[in-house]
């Protein structure tokens, strides 16, 4: 096993990243798809395994038509949305549908344009399978979140407000619909992630994988329990601070006596209120960057440890919860506290931690590799999922 | 000259060492095991140059030299074909890339500040009467289905205010003549929870609360507020917020795509800051619009100042969370203030969708004091020709 290795550095992206912004605004968006190319060319080609290095072969041209056609059809949508709120769900129905085409297309144009070490990178899965994986697991999972709950709203009132009888049936109902759920989700995740790997080439080499959905519903039951415990220790710093901050207030009532009690008070509370609100919100930012860190490490870990090439070139991931949740927050307090002109320095810091935490078996080498005649397809799907932030939510 | 380097089969992973040897326009790739493959300089396809990527360059019959000697390539290529470090030639120079972030940074701050208000203002101004007129039929059924109840005013008294509102307030302040002006009463809340607001949609409707009613005391009172709402419907506040979001949605849209999560929420909190400073703008323009028309229909302003208190002061004493129902709505309401605003309290009074209560008041005892010593124009003082 050797990890990959990332030879960008912040500075030298810096560079690249302002002036794509600047070409970008100058142009009103249009430089946007070179601006693109670019920054993928950057992070692609500085990602190094076994003195190697990966390769995004897009060009500007390539990414423009579609780029043209994503920001009509995301004007059109915003605008429709906007004015008619029936013309909005139409356009939304619209879009959900078109989803899994969206993440197809874009999954067969991302893997055709990249390659490593000169092989390029393919994609095989069809069509139907992104409608089960994209379109119906997805519903089927929010009918299971939200069918249970209802089904008990509706069942309580018809059993003629007899407490005792009503209450366990609900609360059997709830947990029924949470173990539904979470297998659920568990099985979608499993069924995703399968049908991403195991579509996905490199040259004549076949991607393989072997999940189970068992895995994945425990790690969310985990990152459940952590977000409860989670809450309650927010809570408790916050009882906590409030208590300090009572104590503050009758000092406050003390000083009262120089000056104007009331004004006193209104400031106490004040400030009681508004530290309240800021522990709050940076507890709850923390906690949510944790709890996500935390699932997609543990996923991360087992989706690479049971997947192969061609079942002889072995992958591995070695994050760990803490350390990504250290780079990604402290990225993100960086980002803020520099009104966002640490991006390039994050996403560089970010790229070298992925690439250093991920390994692959080269021990027999990739010589026997060769990359397979496709034919290029369009952008359009990449370009459509760009624009409306579709997330193929790959673990990799 | 020459280039050191990885020389790939056509598609194959398995590299050699290998040197390019350029000369007189054409060029020859050679391996330990010999030469590899020649042809035209010409027909190469070089990579273009970023940072300190290693160089592709894509030979003729399919095969693959790889180098990292960026400047030995650029040395070679130079005026042979298509130039290939352009935009690499700003990105190495530091001078050049603190000249584009400066860039960056004033046209940014420009585009918010100056260039989205102006654009959203053009085409707010521009939409026709159509837009409006559909945007407010869909929001007054929505608030109907969500928040509103019928009204529990005498109708003698709601056609009372209806009658004076269409015969005085109308014909004579009514700017734009294609606006069709309608006033309705709905019950907002019960009891303590009421809530005293008045609202006004682009198509022309206002929409009165039966607890405003109940706190008005005099005609005065209700026409300040009739004369602000209308204010918002001739200036095309409304339009103008929906505009505004529209453009915001878009540019988050786009930019989004290149930028991390952070980055969004940064975004995010800037425009809510601007759009609040926004809708700031709009009350000062609709209460300069009701203060001037009352200066002319000769209506005390102080009217306004009493009626805005009383509505305050109601609000604060129910103890009820306005801005929720605001924000939810997003038009423009007359009694939202943050609880708990000092009156140096300024971090408090930018983020309050409204300007400060007091300061309001203050504004319209100002316009009070022309109104008793017979001042039409009281920005610049002007005195009525008796």
């Amino acid at each position: 096993m050797q990890a990959m290795k990332f030879n960008g550095s912040g500075s030298e992206y810096f560079k690249i990243w302002i002036v794509n912004i600047l070409l970008t605004i100058v142009t009103l968006t249009l430089y946007y798809p070179w601006a693109k190319v670019r920054n993928r060319r950057y992070f692609y080609g500085n990602t190094e395994l076994d003195n190697q290095n990966f390769e995004y072969h897009a060009t500007g041209k390539q990414l423009f038509a579609g780029y043209l056609i994503a920001i009509v059809a995301l004007i059109a949508y915003v605008v429709i949305q906007q004015v008619s709120p029936v013309g909005g769900v139409v356009v939304f129905l619209i879009l959900f549908l078109a989803i899994p085409w969206i993440v197809w297309r874009s999954l067969i144009f991302n893997m055709r344009v990249s390659s490593y070490s000169n092989v390029r990178f393919g994609f095989a899965g069809k069509l139907g399978g992104a409608y089960f994986n994209f379109l119906l697991l997805p519903i089927f999972l929010f009918l299971a979140v939200y069918g249970f709950p209802i089904m008990a709203a509706i069942l309580a009132p018809t059993a003629d407000g007899d407490v005792a009888s009503v209450g366990p049936m609900v609360g059997v109902f709830f947990f029924i619909g949470l173990a539904v759920a979470a297998y659920l989700y568990g099985v979608m995740k499993q069924c995703n992630n399968a049908y991403i790997i195991n579509g996905s080439r490199f040259g004549q080499g076949e991607f393989k994988t072997d999940l189970k959905a068992g895995p994945f519903v425990i790690f969310l039951l985990k990152a459940i329990g952590l977000t409860i415990l989670g809450i309650f220790g927010l809570l408790l710093l916050i009882s906590i601070a409030a208590m300090l901050m009572g104590a503050g207030a009758q000092l406050g009532d003390l000083g009262a006596a120089f000056g104007d009690p009331e004004a006193m008070n209104d400031i106490f509370a004040n400030s009681l209120v508004i530290s309240i609100v800021v522990v709050m919100y940076i507890g709850l930012l923390f906690l949510s960057i944790a709890i996500f860190t935390y699932l997609q490490v543990r996923q991360r870990e087992y989706i690479l440890k049971n997947s192969t090439i061609d079942g002889r070139i072995g992958l591995a991931s070695t994050m760990s919860a803490r350390s990504l949740a250290w780079v990604s927050f402290s990225n993100l307090l960086a980002i803020i506290v520099t009104l966002g002109l640490a991006i390039p320095w994050a996403s560089v810091r970010m790229a070298r931690y992925v690439a250093n935490h991920t390994q692959v078996d080269t021990s027999q080498g990739f010589s026997d590799y060769v990359s397979q005649r496709q034919s290029e397809q369009s952008s359009l799907g990449d370009q459509l999922g760009d624009a409306f932030d579709v997330d193929i939510g790959i673990g990799i | 000259m020459e280039l050191v380097g990885k020389w790939f089969e056509s598609g194959r992973a398995e590299s050699c060492e290998a040197t390019l040897i350029a000369n007189g326009g054409e060029y020859r790739v050679v391996t330990i095991h010999g030469n590899a493959s020649d042809g035209l300089l010409a027909e190469v396809l070089v990579s273009d140059r970023l940072g300190n990527l290693e160089r592709k360059l894509e030979l003729p019959d399919g095969s693959l030299f790889a180098t990292n000697d960026n400047d030995g390539v650029d040395d070679i290529f130079t005026g042979v074909g298509r130039d290939t470090q352009l935009i690499h030639k700003i990105e190495s120079n530091w001078r050049w890339v603190a000249v584009a972030l400066i860039l960056t940074i004033a046209t940014t701050f420009a585009f918010f500040r100056w260039g989205l208000p102006l654009i959203t203002h053009s085409v707010a101004q521009a939409l026709p009467h159509k837009t409006g007129e559909l945007i407010g039929e869909n929001t007054l059924g929505f608030l109907d289905d969500l928040f509103f109840e019928p009204s529990q005013l005498e109708q003698a008294r709601q056609d009372e205010i209806r009658e004076h509102f269409n015969v005085n307030l109308v014909p004579t302040h009514q700017v734009d003549k294609d606006i069709s002006y309608t006033l309705h009463f709905r019950a907002w809340g019960e009891g303590d929870d009421a809530i005293p607001n008045a609202l006004a949609l682009p198509s022309g409707d206002i929409i009165l609360t039966d607890k405003f009613v109940q706190l008005t005391v005099n005609q005065d009172e209700v026409d300040s507020v009739l004369l602000h709402e209308m204010g918002h419907v001739e200036h095309r506040h409304t339009l103008e917020m929906v505009t505004q979001s529209t453009f915001m949605a878009v540019i988050l849209a786009v930019f989004s795509g290149d930028v991390t999560g952070a980055g969004d929420m940064g975004i995010g909190l800037g425009s809510l800051l601007v759009t609040t400073g926004y809708s700031r703008n709009f009350e000062s323009e609709a209460d300069e619009f009701a203060f001037e028309h009352m200066l002319k229909a000769g209506i005390d302003p102080s009217a306004f100042a009493t009626i805005m208190d009383k509505m305050m002061r109601f609000s604060q004493d129910a103890d009820i969370d306005e801005n929720a129902y605001a924000d939810a709505i997003s038009i423009a309401d007359e009694s939202s203030e943050l609880p708990n605003t000092t009156k140096d309290d300024s971090w408090a009074d930018y983020l309050s969708t409204h300007p400060n209560t007091q300061q309001r008041i203050l504004r319209a005892q100002r316009y009070a004091v022309c109104f008793r010593e017979g001042i039409s124009d009281c920005v610049s003082g002007r005195r009525e020709v008796d």
